[in-house]
C-alpha cells in the first residue's frame, strides 16, 4: 500500500510524537509498503490553530492508499481509507485548566471548530486506534467513539541490561513542568540519607532547569542530587538504568504508559510513579511492579526509600515489572499488522 | 453569450411584463432563450421559449449548458418553480421583492425541504422566526407583513448566486455582502397597459360617477394590504373637515375579504364611509380612467417588502401628485417630484400634505413626476444594467467556483458552517482577492 503517516509539526521540537512517526515510517517500508510522511503545523496563536484545522479540512490526499493519522490537526486529513492511530487529542480544548483552556482566553473558537472537527474524522475512520488506555478512555468520555488500544512500541531496539542496584534513583525524561522531576527534586529534602537522586535530561525550557536549581540550592540537597541537565546518549541512559536502585517518573496526567517506565521495566527496575500520573499506571502496579505514590514529596520520599532501603523487595518488583512490559507485547509487527488490514 | 433567462410567463405577472420589455435589448446582447413554469395562458415572448412542469434535474442540466442562468424572483407563486433552480445552480438573480418570504415558505413545503428551511431561520433569526415558518402564518395580516419584513429571507435566495440586480439603492444595501458577486441596480421600467375590453367604459362610468365634479379623487394603487397605510389615509381626511367633505379615498386593487371588511368599518368609524371605495381588481384601461380623473395618489407603505413599487412609477406616470413614506427606495424619488411624509409624523402630516395638493401648492408636481419616469424608465435601460450585471456576474463565478470547493471541503469535516473556521477563510479570501 501506498501509505501517508500524518503528524503535526511545531518547528525545531523533537518529542516522542516525532520519533514514533518516524520509527512507523521505517517499520511501513519493513513491511514492504511504500510509505511518506506528512507534517502539518498546528500554530499558537487561535487565528493559527484555526487555519491549521482548515488547511487539514481542505486537503486532497492523491496518490495514497491509506492515511493514518496520529495528532491534531494531522489526523484530520480527509481520505476515504484513514485509520487514526491517536497519539491525542488537542488537550487544551477537553482538558479543564490549567491544561484546558479557560474562559476568556480566545480560544474558544478553536475549541468549537476542534471538537467538530474531531467528531467527523473519528467517525469517518475506518478505524480508531489509541496508544494507550488514557487516550482511549478520554475519546470515548468526549467524544463517544470507542476507540481499540494499540500501544506504542519503544522507538529504538534496546539492548537492556541489568546491574546490581547502586545508591541512586534515576529521574530520566525531558525536564519540564509536565513530566514534574522538580517534585522528585523536593522529596529529596524528606529522603533518608544515603543515596542520590540522579536527574538526567534536556530542560524543555531554561525556566525549567532554573526552577530545579533554585529548589536544590534552597533545600540545601546539592550533594544529593546530581543534575544531568541536556540529552543523555541512549548508552548512558541504558547505564544509568542497569545501576539504579529505582527509576521515578512522575509526569501530570501521562497519555502513554510512558517510555521511561517501560525502559526501567525492560531494565528490571521498579517505577515510582504518582497517583495523577495517568498512563504509567499501565506498568506501575502499586507494590508490585513499583509504587505509586501520592503527589508531594513527602509521599514520593517514603516509596524511594523504600525501594532503595529494600533492595530485595525492589529486585522482585523490577523482574515483575519486566514480565508485565513483556506482556503488553509491544511489539512493531503488531502494530503494523492491525493500521495495514 | 447563450444565457438562460428563468422567467414567469404567467400573463398576470406584473413582473414577466417588466422583463419582457428589456427583452428586445437583451437579444442584442446575448443568445438568449427564455425558461418558465407552465401556465395556462402564457404571454407572447420573441425568444425561443421552454416552459417546464417541474423545477428538476432534467431542467438543471439543461440550464447548466448556458453561459449564464438568470433567475427572475419575487415573492408570488409566479416564482415558486424557480427558486429551487436558482438555489441549486447559481446565477444572476433580479430580485424584485425585499422580503421573500412567502415564497420561500411555499417552495420549502411543496418540495419537502421546510426542515432544512428552518434551521436556517433558526441560525440566521432565531428560533422564535424559526417556530413561525414551521408553522405557517399563525400571525394576523399586519403582524405576518411585519414579521416578512424581520425575516425577509432573501439571504435564503441568492445565497451563493453570482449576482444580484434590484431596483433601488436602499434595496442593494440590503442585500449587499449576501452574494458572492456585485449587486447591481436597475431602474424598474413601468409596467404596460393593455388595450380596453368592451366592458370598460361601462366599469370606469360607473365607477367615477360616484365623484362629483369639483371634488378630489385620493387614490392608491395596488393590492389592498395592511402594510399599504389606508386606514391612516382615511384618518388624514377625516381629521380635516375641509378635506372630508370634498375628499374620496379609493384603494385601486384586490383585497382580501378581511382586510377589506376592516377598511370600511374604519371609514364607517372616521364618517368616510361614503366616499370611500374599494374598487377591487381593475383593467389596465379602467385603472388609467381613474388615474386621468384622480388629483392625487398615495404609496404609504410600512413596512417596505418590495424592491421598488410598480405602483408609485405608474401614478406618478400618470402626471398626479403622489404622497409617499420618506423611507426605503420611496426616499430614493426626486424631492420635487413627490412629496414625501415622515411615516412617524402619521395622519396630520398626510392632511397638510393633502390640503397643499387641494389649494393648488403642488402645481407642476406631477408633471415632474411623469416626466421623471419618462427619462428614468424605459426597456433598454433596464436591459443595459442587466446586461452588465450579466458581465460581472461571469466575473465572480472563479470566486464563487472556489467558495463552493472550499465549503464542499470543510463540510466533509463538518466545519461548513463552524464560525471561526469560515471567518478565517472569508479573512484570507479578501485578501488573497482583494475583495475588501
Amino acid at each position: 500500500m501506498k501509505i501517508l503517516v500524518a503528524n503535526n509539526v511545531a518547528p525545531f521540537v523533537r518529542g516522542g510524537a516525532e520519533l514514533l512517526a518516524d520509527r512507523l515510517i521505517l517499520e511501513l517500508r519493513k513491511a514492504g509498503h511504500e510509505a511518506e510522511l506528512l507534517r502539518l503545523p498546528l500554530g499558537r496563536t487561535p487565528e493559527q490553530m484555526l487555519d491549521a484545522i482548515t488547511a487539514a479540512a481542505l486537503l486532497d490526499v492523491v496518490n495514497v492508499d491509506r492515511v493514518i493519522g496520529l495528532k491534531f490537526p494531522a489526523y484530520l486529513i480527509p481520505h476515504p481509507n484513514t485509520v487514526i492511530w491517536l497519539v491525542h487529542q488537542l488537550r487544551q480544548v477537553y482538558d479543564p485548566p490549567p491544561v484546558g483552556w479557560g474562559p476568556g482566553t480566545g480560544f474558544s473558537p478553536v475549541a468549537t471548530a476542534a471538537r467538530r472537527a474531531d467528531q467527523a474524522a473519528f467517525t469517518q475512520a475506518r478505524r480508531l486506534y489509541a496508544i494507550s488506555p488514557m487516550v482511549a478512555d478520554r475519546v470515548r468520555r468526549t467524544n463517544g467513539v470507542n476507540a481499540t488500544v494499540l500501544m506504542t512500541p519503544p522507538h529504538a531496539d534496546q539492548q537492556f541490561r541489568t546491574a546490581p542496584p547502586e545508591d541512586f534513583v534515576v529521574a530520566l525524561g525531558r525536564l519540564s513542568a509536565g513530566k514534574r522531576q522538580l517534585l522528585a527534586v523536593q522529596a529529596m529534602r524528606h529522603a533518608r540519607p544515603g543515596y542520590r537522586l540522579v536527574v538526567a535530561g534536556a530542560p524543555d525550557s531554561p525556566e525549567a532547569l532554573a526552577q530545579i536549581e533554585r529548589e536544590i540550592e534552597a533545600a540545601g540537597t546539592g550533594d544529593r542530587v546530581e543534575l544531568i541537565p541536556r540529552f543523555v546518549s541512549e548508552d548512558e541512559k541504558l547505564d544509568l538504568l542497569s545501576r539504579c536502585a529505582a527509576s521515578v517518573y512522575l509526569p501530570v496526567d501521562e497519555d502513554s504508559y510512558g517510555y521511561v517506565c517501560y525502559e526501567a521495566a525492560m531494565s528490571r527496575k521498579p517505577s515510582i510513579t504518582a497517583s495523577d500520573s495517568g498512563g504509567t499506571l499501565t506498568l506501575v502496579h502499586h507494590l508490585h511492579t513499583g509504587i505509586v505514590a501520592a503527589p508531594d514529596p513527602e509521599s514520593v520520599a517514603r516509596a524511594m526509600d523504600d525501594l532503595v532501603l529494600h533492595p530485595e523487595v525492589a529486585r522482585e518488583m523490577g523482574q515483575r515489572a519486566e514480565q508485565c512490559a513483556v506482556g503488553l507485547d509491544l511489539s512493531w509487527h503488531r502494530v503494523i499488522r492491525e493500521l495495514t488490514r | 453569450m447563450r444565457v438562460a433567462l428563468v422567467m414567469p410567463l404567467a400573463s398576470a405577472s406584473a413582473i414577466a411584463d417588466v422583463t419582457l420589455q428589456a427583452l428586445p435589448y437583451l437579444k442584442r446582447a446575448w443568445d438568449l432563450e427564455i425558461w418558465c413554469p407552465s401556465e395556462v395562458g402564457l404571454r407572447d415572448a420573441a425568444a425561443p421559449v421552454h416552459a417546464y412542469h417541474e423545477a428538476d434535474s432534467e431542467v438543471l442540466a439543461a440550464l447548466e449548458g448556458f453561459d449564464l442562468a438568470v433567475y427572475v424572483l419575487g415573492d408570488s407563486p409566479w416564482h415558486g418553480r424557480i427558486l429551487p433552480l436558482a438555489r441549486a445552480l447559481p446565477g444572476l438573480v433580479i430580485l424584485h421583492d425585499a422580503s421573500l418570504t412567502g415564497l420561500v415558505r411555499h417552495s420549502a413545503v411543496d418540495r419537502n425541504e421546510m426542515a432544512g428551511l428552518v434551521e436556517h431561520v433558526a441560525a440566521m433569526y432565531g428560533s422564535w422566526q424559526a417556530a413561525v415558518i414551521a408553522s405557517g402564518r399563525d400571525l394576523d395580516r399586519a403582524r405576518w407583513l411585519q414579521f416578512c419584513a424581520e425575516v425577509p429571507l432573501d439571504d435564503y435566495v441568492i445565497e451563493g448566486s453570482l449576482g444580484v440586480v434590484v431596483h433601488s439603492r436602499w434595496h442593494a444595501e440590503r442585500v449587499d455582502g449576501r452574494t458572492l458577486g456585485s449587486v447591481t441596480v436597475a431602474d424598474l421600467p413601468v409596467p404596460t397597459r393593455s388595450g380596453a375590453a368592451i366592458d370598460d367604459a361601462a366599469r370606469m362610468r360607473e365607477l367615477l360617477g360616484a365623484v362629483p365634479d369639483g371634488d378630489l379623487l385620493l387614490v392608491t394603487v395596488g393590492s389592498v394590504n395592511p402594510n399599504r397605510h389606508i386606514d391612516v389615509l382615511l384618518d388624514a381626511v377625516a381629521s380635516d373637515p375641509s378635506l372630508a367633505s370634498r375628499v374620496h379615498v379609493w384603494a385601486v386593487g384586490l383585497a382580501e375579504p378581511g382586510d377589506a371588511e376592516d377598511l370600511r368599518a374604519h371609514a364607517e368609524q372616521v364618517g368616510l364611509a361614503d366616499r370611500f371605495a374599494i374598487t377591487g381588481w381593475v383593467s389596465d384601461a379602467v385603472l388609467d380612467g381613474i388615474l386621468a380623473r384622480a388629483d392625487a395618489g398615495a404609496a404609504l407603505r410600512n413596512p417596505v417588502l418590495e424592491g421598488q413599487s410598480a405602483s408609485v412609477l405608474t401614478q406618478m406616470l400618470a402626471g398626479i401628485p403622489v404622497i409617499v413614506y420618506d423611507q426605503a427606495h420611496y426616499a430614493e424619488l426626486p424631492d420635487d417630484a413627490v412629496i414625501k411624509v415622515a411615516p412617524a409624523a402619521g395622519a396630520p402630516a398626510i392632511a397638510a400634505a393633502l390640503r397643499d395638493i387641494a389649494d393648488g401648492q403642488h402645481a407642476g408636481l406631477g408633471a415632474r413626476a411623469r416626466e421623471h419616469v419618462l427619462a428614468t424608465r424605459s426597456g433598454q435601460r433596464y436591459a443595459d444594467a442587466i446586461i452588465e450585471a450579466g458581465e460581472r456576474a461571469l466575473a465572480a463565478r472563479p470566486h464563487v467556483t472556489m467558495t463552493y470547493r472550499v465549503a464542499a471541503r470543510l463540510r466533509r469535516l463538518g466545519l461548513g458552517d463552524d464560525e471561526g473556521i469560515v471567518g478565517r477563510v472569508v479573512d484570507h479570501t479578501f485578501e488573497l482577492y482583494d475583495l475588501a
